[in-house]
């Protein structure tokens, strides 16, 4: 049976990819200038700012699909993915100031770099740990990797404290010559659009890249390992390769994440990623959704926009600008979150989305059964064991 | 070619009384991060969680006994504090904890870290990112010990005599009492202990509490060593690690051993190793994580567990 060319998916996918792409322009139309009412109950105004608000958003989506590819997929612990991209970062930023490399190629050479190198250095040693001890080593790869880079050794390329800064990117002569030729003058692309570009056509591009890998005998692989790793054994995945393979391909993703965060911040130091980031992305991929794209884009605009939602939480929220210092308790308000949606929704809001739609489509089972209240109910069942102290599991996670 | 090693001091042949002291002083930091390490290793071995928030739970701990010293001496304020600790990490684990007990492994990881940033990030809501002066205190303060050319100083032997009075404390506990009994049992088998009429609810919250208490005592003499800010426990969590690692991830002893062998090793790092090269402590500890899981992941005292499909 032929499907028809104009699914409603596919539509979808093109109205955003419009979006996308006349999004740096929006931000001069009449309609979008906060003058007029254009939504009827909220205004929606675009700045200049959001071009760099998206851009970001393509940095962390890298991020967030990195480590949700090790993470979600194949099931390995990493609270280092920080530092990971931190290394990609610095890669371009050595490539491009000390060797004069292109600053797009230098992105990339930094990806295979970190892929390679974590996937050597990290994966193959890795693979040999259970959970625990891989958090712990990667825990300490983050924590010691500032001391790393100061080093004296190496800080004739990383430059010890001070990092590495470049100038901010323009966009290439032969674009906007090719452009004024076409449109006649009308339309030109300065550096703060041209890395948006860049940014959100490399982040979409490897998305379409990981939505195949999953679903390849690469993928399968990885989620056999996660479900269970003596089951995999059996059904002939060589274990150790596999895990390797994932750590080495996330960090490929990592990388290039870090290689466009070095280019669209046009700095990097020692400390631009710590730990608390490491944990921030952790966050990201569980309330975005584990192991799902969906999830990661999800994250990504929780990362990309997690500062300006705390800030603007007091005006929103009433009691709340009573609150002391209500912008330090940002981590408190994260950590919470973090253990509330592993408590209560393991699947984050991928999950959530996935089971309102199959709601939508009817569901399977009775009203009962729907897969959106499983994790309420569950959550519901543990609060009442903890408090009357019946310890008996609800069965919702697996064991060996 | 030859390599040459450029020390930062004379090598140990030559100056055998800085090698003493210097050893001297690494046993005494690294019974340091054999408290913190003891704490990990107690929760690991009865609950198989891993607690990134053990540092950051001792630190809260830490600035509640601050918080108590404008109103009292040290030693009330200290056991006060531990008290609060203890009662802190039981509702922890029953509420926090325990819906993750059979999920998978990343689940319980995950609620801890949360831990971590919501202890560190509270700590420093409370009582802000200036550090506070903290002790030494009572016997910790005084002129150092000198026994010829080496000294250790008051605060060193202090947390080296609470390290060895907290090991015969739990030794006691474990082995000696019917709690212990109860808490051992659990931790080694779960449904077996059930079925003979353990309360193996209770036991895994009594042994959050005593992991917390433990971690509250290694947070106070962090403090008055290093200062107490909420930058205190990060570089003792990681040491922790690295001692438990090294030792074993469940076994006590090994924490122990662990933890002092660490410190020794840090602190020789840091006289023999050149400046020139940079400061290299938190390195020793990434460095020694990685031998350890590489060579022998199991680590110096743990057992290899096999585990049943």
């Amino acid at each position: 049976m032929r499907r028809a060319l104009l699914q409603p998916r596919v539509l979808w996918f093109s109205l955003l990819g419009v979006v996308l792409i006349v999004f740096p322009y929006a931000h001069g139309w009449p309609l979008f200038d906060g003058s007029i009412n254009n939504l009827g109950f909220f205004t929606v105004e675009i700045t200049e700012f959001r071009t760099f608000n998206l851009t970001m958003f393509g940095v962390w989506f890298l991020v967030v699909m990195s480590m949700n590819l090790l993470t979600g997929s194949s099931g390995q612990i990493s609270l280092g993915h920080a530092a990971v991209v931190l290394v990609g970062a610095y890669t371009t930023g050595i490539l491009f100031v000390e060797f004069g490399v292109p600053l797009a190629l230098a992105v990339i050479v930094a990806g295979v770099f970190t892929g390679v190198v974590g996937g050597v250095l990290i994966g193959l040693p890795g693979a040999r740990l259970a959970g625990p001890y891989l958090a712990i080593a990667t825990f300490s790869l983050i924590i010691t990797m500032p001391q790393i880079l100061k080093l004296n050794g190496i800080d004739s390329l990383t430059n010890g404290a001070l990092g590495i800064g470049i100038r901010p990117v323009e966009a290439p002569d032969f674009v906007n010559d090719v452009l004024g030729a076409v449109t006649g003058g009308a339309v030109a692309v300065d550096g703060r659009q041209w890395i948006y570009y860049m940014t959100i056509g490399t982040a979409v591009l490897m998305a379409v890249l990981l939505w195949n890998l999953t679903r390849s005998r690469i993928g399968r692989a990885f989620v056999a390992l996660r479900d269970s790793e003596i089951g995999a054994e059996q059904m002939g995945v060589n274990v150790p390769f596999y895990k390797a393979l994932a750590f080495g391909i996330s960090s490929f993703y990592a990388g290039i994440g870090g290689g466009l965060f070095f280019v669209v911040q046009t700095f990097v130091a020692p400390e631009s990623l710590r730990f608390n980031d490491s944990i921030l992305f952790l966050l990201a991929v569980v309330i975005g959704g584990l192991g799902s794209i969906l999830g990661s884009v999800f994250g990504a605009l929780f990362l990309a926009f997690q500062a300006e939602l705390i800030s603007n939480l007091p005006d929103w929220i009433p009691g709340l600008s009573r609150v002391r210092d209500f912008e330090r308790l940002s981590p408190v308000i994260y950590g919470s979150l973090l253990i509330v949606t592993i408590l209560t929704f393991p699947r984050g809001l991928a999950g959530i989305v996935q089971s309102v739609r199959s709601l939508g489509r009817g569901g399977r089972n009775g009203a009962l059964d729907l897969p959106l209240l499983s994790p309420i109910r569950g959550a519901l069942r543990n609060l009442s064991a903890g408090l009357l102290g019946n310890s008996d599991s609800d069965g919702r996670g697996k064991k060996e | 070619m030859s390599i040459v090693v450029v020390l930062a001091s004379a090598p140990p042949w030559e100056d055998p009384t800085l090698f003493a002291q210097q050893i001297l002083s690494g046993i005494a930091s690294g019974s340091l991060f054999a408290i913190l390490a003891l704490a990990i290793v107690m929760i690991y071995r009865s609950t198989s969680v891993l607690n990134f928030g053990q540092g950051e739970m001792g630190l809260f701990g830490t600035f509640i006994a601050w918080s108590f010293m404008t109103r009292m001496d040290f030693w009330p304020a200290f056991f006060l504090a531990i008290l609060v600790a203890a009662v802190l990490g039981a509702a922890l684990e029953r509420f926090i904890l325990r819906p993750v007990a059979d999920a998978p492994v990343l689940n319980s990881i995950v609620v801890t870290l949360g831990l971590f940033i919501v202890f560190n990030g509270l700590s420093l809501w409370i009582w802000g990112s200036q550090p506070k002066g903290f002790g030494p205190f009572s016997v910790f303060k005084g002129a150092p010990t000198c026994v010829g050319d080496v000294c250790i100083g008051r605060l060193s032997i202090g947390i080296l005599v609470v390290t060895l009075v907290i090991m015969v404390l739990l030794y006691l506990l474990f082995q000696h009492t019917r709690l212990g009994l109860a808490l051992r049992a659990t931790a080694q088998n779960r449904t077996a202990s059930r079925l003979v009429g353990v309360p193996v609810g209770n036991m895994l919250s009594i042994g959050w509490g005593l992991a917390a208490a433990v971690g509250a005592v290694a947070g106070v003499m962090a403090a008055q060593s290093l200062s107490l800010t909420t930058g205190t426990m990060f570089a003792v969590l990681l040491f922790a690690f690295a001692a438990a690692v090294l030792g074993g991830l469940d076994s006590p002893v090994g924490a122990v051993v662990g933890g002092i062998t660490i410190g020794v090793v840090k602190n020789l790092a840091g006289t023999y190793v050149p400046p020139e090269v940079g400061s290299v402590d938190l390195a020793v500890a990434f460095l020694v994580i990685i031998l350890v899981l590489m060579v022998r992941p199991t680590g110096l005292f743990g057992r290899r567990a096999v585990r049943r499909v």
